[in-house]
């Protein structure tokens, strides 16, 4: 009697439902070997070494960028999460272990504060999320130029050993993102929560009436997002060995870049959390490409610009 | 029977955040200003000489045109963030230009202008063909014409700005009115009038309140979005070569805070985000309140950073107010 295609139970096991994953892959495996054939030192396993650790932070923000997006919401305000966490890593904690548990620990809690306000003037008010996260972002923003207007400060050293540490071609960095991709992973595939969040995304009025939990839901999505980006931060913070003010502000569009050559949409409830890891690849890659082949360093304002427009002009292609 | 009953009981509840957000509506930003000006007053008295209220009317006039535009974008439920970038890459080509030369006066303006009018219809594009997000499409746009303006100078502007040009930026009437200010008043009576009195204005309000109804009553609505971006990326233009002459010399970096700046002024004016709605003489008065807030903080001696800060809140608190909390939980 029961009738399949009522059923609710989502289907991860289409294909075609993995589609746009599958193409950013393979955009990216075309990237790669065009710059290896062509850029003799981009095959140096020192580059290539370098451009994991590069890409590492982008590809933590993207993937809370992405769950955001499929939860039906956007958030603006990770740049400045991440400049709030270099600054707070470079110039609070002292060079002794307390210092650096602490300063850890007060990173990772302002995050998450932000990213729980975040969620809760979504879910309170009638504020549209861009508005409440770019505001956020202002905010942020403003109280870390009010508090440092220049980079400056250093990273204690025993943080940058182990966050640092390498082996080969992988690194702490590499190992990391590893780590949190497979986790998210399982969570958006496996779990209620991640069931739930697609709902939410799909259509929130039915998904509260299902029974859904949609605050507590979305209270989760913004605080991954926001703890993912302190992460960055942090990665970010140890490379550079300093903090600077406003060094997040790039993130902001490039998570979204990333998210949207993963094939993430704007409509959120579909996406995964894997072309994240691909789109940030392709972004970071490319952007690498400019800076080794000594191009005016101005071309990566327009290449940023453009690769988003094109990232979404062939998104709204795909929809018709 | 049963429905209307519910109905009426329904109207009949007093919702007090709606009620809040109705007075705020009418007259919120009249409020806010006298309160700006009672803190400003309290705070430091220098602010409120005439004079230097003239002179802070001149600066606004730059914002204030950019705003204008960027209102009539949030009617037709638009945004435009690349405003700083354009403003920025018009000032420096009128700059470069021009070189200080007046015999190039005119060569300028028009380069200006259709530069201002491409910008415009290059983001109309993108939301009008392509269906793009106009926030992300136009952040696009705003990393691209960064990227031109700096390749364009090697990044470091050079050039200033003929007679003429600084002459509309800095020259005053009569001696004590500026000469900018008239421009925008000017700018503004003309879009109120389109806006009030001519069918393509009450096109905007339409397709804002609901682009499918307006196709379905015969208009076009991309075509009319385009025009609004095409309108806006004028006034861009515009509000850029006063800004050139104010400046007398280009700079590359003063142009970031217009996008937020413009867009605080839109929402502390009353204008929804969700379009169809809007007024250019609310827009105005927001105008005047950010410019003078940020005087203030200036002259506190308080940086940037809490200029950032104050207005995301206000930003927040003046969208709450508006649209009030959600009545579903």
């Amino acid at each position: 009697m029961r009738n399949s295609s009522y059923s609710t139970r989502f289907n991860f096991g289409k294909l075609s439902r993995y589609n746009s994953v599958f193409f950013t892959y393979i955009f990216l495996l075309f990237v790669f070997i065009i710059f290896y054939i062509f850029f003799p030192l981009y095959r140096t396993s020192a580059n290539i070494s370098n451009l994991l650790i590069q890409i590492a932070p982008l590809a933590l923000v993207a993937l809370g960028q992405t769950v955001v997006l499929i939860g039906g919401g956007i958030d603006l305000s990770v740049g400045s999460i991440i400049s709030l966490t270099t600054i707070i890593v470079a110039n609070l904690m002292g060079n002794s272990f307390y210092g650096i548990i602490l300063g850890l620990l007060l990173a990772v809690a302002l995050a998450l504060i932000i990213g729980f306000i975040n969620a809760v003037i979504c879910n309170e008010t009638n504020i549209p999320p861009l508005i409440v996260t770019l505001s956020m972002s202002y905010i942020v923003q403003g109280i870390v130029l009010w508090y440092r207007s220049a980079p400056g400060g250093s990273v204690p050293r025993g943080l940058l050993k182990i966050l640092l540490y390498r082996f080969n071609i992988l690194s702490m960095p590499i190992i990391m993102v590893i780590i949190v991709y497979a986790i998210f992973t399982f969570i958006m595939s496996r779990s209620t929560f991640g069931l739930h969040t697609y709902a939410i995304g799909n259509n929130e009025q039915y998904s509260r009436m299902a029974g859904v939990n949609v605050k507590k839901i979305r209270i989760g999505n913004y605080m991954i997002s926001s703890f993912l980006a302190c992460f960055a931060g942090l990665i970010l913070a140890s490379r550079i060995g300093s903090g600077a003010p406003l060094i997040g502000d790039p993130y902001t569009l490039e998570s979204l870049t990333a998210a949207i050559i993963g094939g993430m949409s704007f409509s959120g409830g579909e996406g995964f959390v894997l072309g994240a890891l691909g789109g940030s690849a392709i972004v970071g890659m490319i952007s690498n490409a400019l800076n080794i082949s000594g191009v005016d360093p101005f071309y990566q304002y327009i290449f940023r610009g453009a690769l988003l427009i094109i990232a979404m002009v062939i998104n709204s292609f795909k929809r018709r | 029977m049963k429905t209307n009953d519910l109905l009426s009981q329904k109207n009949n509840k007093f919702n007090f955040w709606k009620a809040v957000s109705r007075m705020f509506q009418k007259g919120g930003v009249y409020v806010s200003l006298v309160i700006l000006l009672i803190v400003a007053a309290i705070i430091s008295p220098k602010l409120l000489d005439p004079k230097h209220l003239l002179f802070i009317l001149k600066i606004a006039s730059i914002l204030g045109i950019i705003s204008i535009g960027q209102a009539l974008l949030i009617i037709t439920r638009g945004l435009d963030f690349s405003v700083g970038a354009s403003a920025t890459l018009v000032m420096v080509l009128i700059c470069s230009i021009t070189m200080g030369d007046s015999e190039y006066t005119f060569r300028a303006i028009i380069i200006a202008l259709a530069t201002g009018f491409l910008v415009g219809v290059v983001n109309g594009l993108l939301v009008v063909k392509f269906h793009i997000s106009p926030l992300v499409g136009s952040l696009g746009v705003m990393s691209l014409l960064t990227g031109i303006t700096y390749l364009y100078t090697k990044g470091f502007a050079r050039g200033s700005t003929p007679e003429f040009i600084s002459y509309l930026g800095n020259g005053l009437l009569f001696g004590f009115l500026p000469v900018s200010l008239i421009i925008w008043l000017v700018i503004a009576l003309v879009i109120i009038f389109i806006l009030k009195r001519t069918a393509f204005g009450r096109y905007i309000f339409a397709v804002g309140a609901n682009p499918q109804a307006a196709y379905m009553a015969g208009i076009n609505p991309e075509k009319i979005v385009l025009y609004v971006y095409m309108i806006s990326g004028l006034l861009t233009a515009v509000a850029a070569i006063i800004w050139a002459g104010y400046l007398r010399s280009p700079t590359l970096v003063g142009g970031s805070s217009y996008p937020l700046d413009s867009l605080t002024a839109v929402i502390i004016g009353g204008t929804p985000l969700a379009g169809g709605k809007g007024s250019i003489l609310n827009t105005i008065i927001g105008t005047i309140i950010i410019v003078l807030l940020s005087s203030l903080l200036n002259m506190l001696g308080l940086g940037e950073g809490v200029k950032m800060l104050f207005q995301g809140v206000l930003i927040l608190i003046m969208v709450f107010a508006y649209t009030g909390r959600k009545s579903i939980s």
